[in-house]
């Protein structure tokens, strides 16, 4: 069989097994990718290790004008503070590139972070952007949800107000708080799924 | 007086335009925006175009309606005179942008966002004034977000020329989608893609097309679109995103058309995907190439060692049967057995997937009662051939036409059931295909797939001169038969190490003596086809009902089966993606214990000591997938990955997409793909 498989299937084999795959994408319901981060101050951070509580994970990058607008406006550390007090980790991910020219030093990105004020519970450095395209994180800011038991309940933008101007925040409806709200009270989440808005993620 | 008055309007213009000159334009380090009109004048009641002129510094673009994987787009606010009306801005179609990995839709250059302006016909000012807020997000690595205020007065006139910009007005139009006259345009779901199809006008070498989807988060904008030409046009595949916001139900966009004569083509698509019409219960046209490889497959089938047997039987039986008549009637009835018992398969399928069940191909042989079931029948007709018992009188000559005709019925059937653990290598990628369309479509596929492992036996069957290759009946007949069930033996020595690996040698030791009560069964029923007394009847009716008994046990009986040490890591979505986020490759073997192809392909190629180390030098961590029971995350992961059955083999390195090797694989494959994805 194996030889006849040789000999006579391989046109039909090849045929039959053109076309591209699409990559393993991260989606509502499935398990978050596990990784392992250095915090800007160089403590291992595992996702796993969270088990059992909410996980907020962040795509942070200051250069970014719509990063800027949610910590100018004081929304994403007022976001931070509320919910890591009701027991939620809050994880944000640093995936710009080391060769980019935004990239920020670990002890840069904590000074940063300790001078807006921020109040995530730990800033994580991803220079090889492996976690964002595990992720497929596209953009700054795009947020994920994991849940308890660690897979995605939500990803998306943080708000549906896609702009870089501060004075928007106001008006927006947040999709993170109504998510974290509508889980944190034992109801399903009503918007899981949104596109994410920002700048792109700088892979290189 | 008239020339006079003409001239006064000019001078005017021009000297307001000179006033105007600074609150119109804004210049900032990356583009330089001016509000700008193609007219150089008002007509009362007449549109008048304007637009916000972007000149981009080299390297800097600005973003389309849908900026695609990031950015914004732009925004105009206008604030104009009671009675004018500015409409939506008049978006011509984007450049595909690459940043980094991902993709942008955008402008660069000299740039134009045109809007038309409705003008009451009253009008008796001798100017206008157009007040513009306009926002835009212009990036290059870094993004900036801009803003400017634009003032501009337009002198009123009873006729205006064209100014300056006509020619960018112009080329900007030229990207507007045109009124797509003559176009056939549709689209149908392949291979979990959105498929265009697209009939121009006329005979034109279209050498490439794009489409930008309006609505966000639906396309993977950095995905390929592959272009095929196709009888009297071309199809476009456009890959749905790979974290969607939604079904990729519609394609609703524009298209981008460049010929070989350097033309562009400009059009509006919108386009529902998936649902075939309702009239097309005959095959769409596309779907041929798939109909021909699922005949072709089914004709290969009849080689396959779990098929064979079984037709020989029915062979053996032709040669007997000298009457051409009935000869038709059991092929044609062997054929209707064959097709019908896909279509079953096939509803079967489709409707435990409209369930919500996750399968696959090959789903039938992930319940061990139906693994019992196919293994006691395979022994039983090993019995058969061996002579341990007749079927009544069914299996002897002069039959009668309707037993026979049911017989041969029986027999299609039977060759189906039997085929199914070796349909996945070969059908793979045309079930995959077929479970990805319409139901419609589905049953087509099928169909055909019966039609090609009917065919060769029908055409022994109906052709008297073909029949003539068939070997004279004699003596040989009897020891051909017999050795006949060796290979039925094997199958079922096969199946009940596939239950074994199901639930358990528990389950096997049922299975073994089910097939002994079994066997005693047959023989009692010989010795009363023999001329013995009701006794054996009684007693072979007896044995046979613990037989069941004990099978029902070998079905229910549900150990788990025991992992096997060795240096293949059990493989989960969250497995693979710790080994990616860790820097290390990935090779997944997706396989089964009831699918031949798999179990060929470990012993020959993946077990070998050259691959194992080729695995450890080259920086893979080998992952096995096993799909023996029904696993609804395995199940999803060879959607994702397009396939419906195994097996499959994905070789992944951080960072990049996935690639799958064939389904037969040899060494060299195996290891020129480790090479070629390595860093």
């Amino acid at each position: 069989m194996k030889i006849l498989a040789n000999v006579t299937m391989k046109p039909l084999l090849v045929c039959l097994l053109l076309g591209s795959a699409p990559a393993w994408a991260v989606s509502v319901g499935q398990p978050a990718p596990d990784f392992t981060l250095s915090s800007t101050d160089g403590k291992p951070v595992k996702l796993s290790d969270y088990r059992g509580k909410y996980v907020v994970l962040e795509w942070n990058n200051p250069h970014c004008p719509y990063v800027q607008k949610h910590y100018d406006s004081n929304n994403m550390q007022s976001l931070q503070k509320t919910y890591t007090g009701k027991g939620v980790v809050w994880l944000a991910v640093n995936s710009t590139n080391t060769v980019s020219s935004e990239y920020i030093k670990p002890a840069d990105l904590g000074k940063w972070a300790k001078d807006k004020n921020a109040a995530m519970t730990a800033l994580l450095m991803d220079g090889k952007s492996e976690i964002a395209r595990a992720y497929n994180s596209q953009n700054t800011p795009a947020m994920y949800i994991v849940d308890p038991q660690g897979k995605v309940v939500y990803y998306g933008a943080i708000d549906d107000r896609r702009s870089a101007n501060p004075e928007h925040v106001k008006t927006s409806k947040n999709y993170v708080s109504a998510a974290l709200d509508e889980s944190l009270a034992g109801k399903p989440i009503s918007v899981a799924t949104t596109r994410a808005y920002g700048c792109s993620i700088k892979y290189d | 007086m008239c020339i006079r008055l003409w001239l006064l309007v000019c001078l005017c213009g021009l000297a307001r335009f000179a006033w105007a000159q600074d609150a119109h334009v804004l210049q900032t380090p990356h583009v330089r925006a001016s509000l700008v009109t193609l007219q150089q004048a008002v007509v009362p009641g007449q549109t008048l175009r304007a637009g916000l002129r972007i000149e981009h510094a080299p390297g800097w673009h600005t973003y389309w309606r849908n900026p695609g994987d990031s950015g914004e787009p732009p925004t105009l606010t206008w604030e104009l005179p009671e009675g004018f009306s500015a409409g939506e801005i008049e978006w011509p179609a984007p450049h595909a942008l690459p940043v980094g990995p991902l993709t942008n839709y955008g402008y660069e250059g000299d740039h134009l966002l045109p809007v038309s302006i409705a003008v009451p016909a009253g009008l008796t000012t001798p100017d206008m004034r157009l007040r513009l807020a306009a926002t835009w997000l212009v990036c290059q690595v870094k993004c900036i977000p801009e803003e400017g205020e634009f003032e501009l007065r337009v002198p009123v006139a009873a006729q205006a020329a064209a100014g300056p910009l006509q020619g960018l007005f112009a080329s900007v139009d030229a990207r507007r989608p045109q009124a797509q006259h003559g176009w056939g345009l549709s689209a149908n779901r392949h291979a979990g893609q959105a498929r265009l199809v697209a009939r121009p006008p006329g005979a034109v070498a279209v050498t490439k097309v794009e489409y930008f989807p309006y609505g966000e988060g639906l396309v993977e904008a950095s995905g390929r679109q592959v272009l095929q030409a196709s009888g009297d046009g071309f199809t476009l595949d456009v890959p749905p995103a790979v974290q969607p916001v939604g079904p990729l139900d519609r394609l609703h966009g524009v298209l981008v058309v460049a010929d070989d004569a350097g033309r562009v083509s400009v059009l509006e698509v919108d386009a529902p995907v998936g649902t075939a019409p309702a009239a097309s219960a005959a095959p769409a046209r596309g779907m041929w190439g798939a109909l021909l490889l699922a005949f072709v497959g089914g004709l290969i089938l009849n080689l396959m060692p779990c098929v064979f047997p079984v037709l020989s039987i029915k062979l053996l039986a032709l040669a007997k049967d000298e009457q051409p008549v009935q000869a038709r009637v059991h092929a044609a009835a062997y054929a209707v057995g064959v097709v019908l018992s896909f279509l079953l398969l096939a509803l079967l399928l489709i409707g435990l997937r409209a369930a919500g069940q996750q399968l696959g191909w090959g789903f039938q042989l992930q319940s061990p009662a139906f693994v019992v079931l196919l293994a006691t029948l395979f022994f039983v007709m090993g019995l058969n051939l061996s002579g341990v018992f007749e079927f009544g009188q069914a299996a002897s000559a002069g039959v009668g036409r309707h037993q026979g005709a049911a017989q041969a019925f029986g027999t299609g059937v039977l060759a189906v059931f039997a085929a199914s653990p070796c349909t996945a290598p070969f059908m793979g990628a045309a079930l995959g295909y077929a479970i990805g369309q319409s139901a419609w479509q589905a049953l087509w596929v099928f169909a055909f797939l019966g039609l090609g492992m009917a065919l060769p036996f029908v055409v022994l069957a109906c052709w008297s001169r073909a029949r003539r290759w068939l070997p004279k009946p004699g003596a040989w007949m009897q020891r051909f038969k017999q050795a006949l069930a060796f290979p039925l033996y094997a199958t079922t020595v096969w199946l009940a190490w596939v239950l074994g690996e199901q639930s358990g040698a528990g389950a096997m030791a049922w299975l073994g003596m089910a097939l002994v009560l079994a066997a005693a069964a047959a023989w009692a029923w010989r010795q009363r086809q023999g001329g013995g007394g009701r006794g054996w009847q009684l007693s072979g009716v007896v044995v046979a009902l613990c037989a069941v008994l004990v099978l029902l046990q070998a079905a229910r009986s549900d150990e788990p089966a025991t992992v096997k040490a060795d240096s293949w890591a059990a493989w989960s979505p969250q497995a693979v993606q710790e080994q990616l986020a860790a820097g290390r490759g990935v090779f997944v073997d997706f396989t089964a214990a009831w699918c031949v192809t798999c179990q060929v392909n470990k012993r020959l190629v993946l077990h070998r000591d050259d691959v194992r180390d080729a695995f450890a030098r080259e920086g893979f961590v080998p992952m096995r997938a096993d799909w023996t029971r029904q696993d609804p995350a395995i199940t999803r992961a060879l959607d994702a990955l397009g396939r419906k059955g195994v097996p499959v083999y994905v070789v992944q390195r951080p960072g990049q997409q996935p690639v799958l090797l064939p389904e037969i694989l040899t060494p060299d494959i195996v290891l020129d793909a480790l090479k070629e994805t390595s860093p």
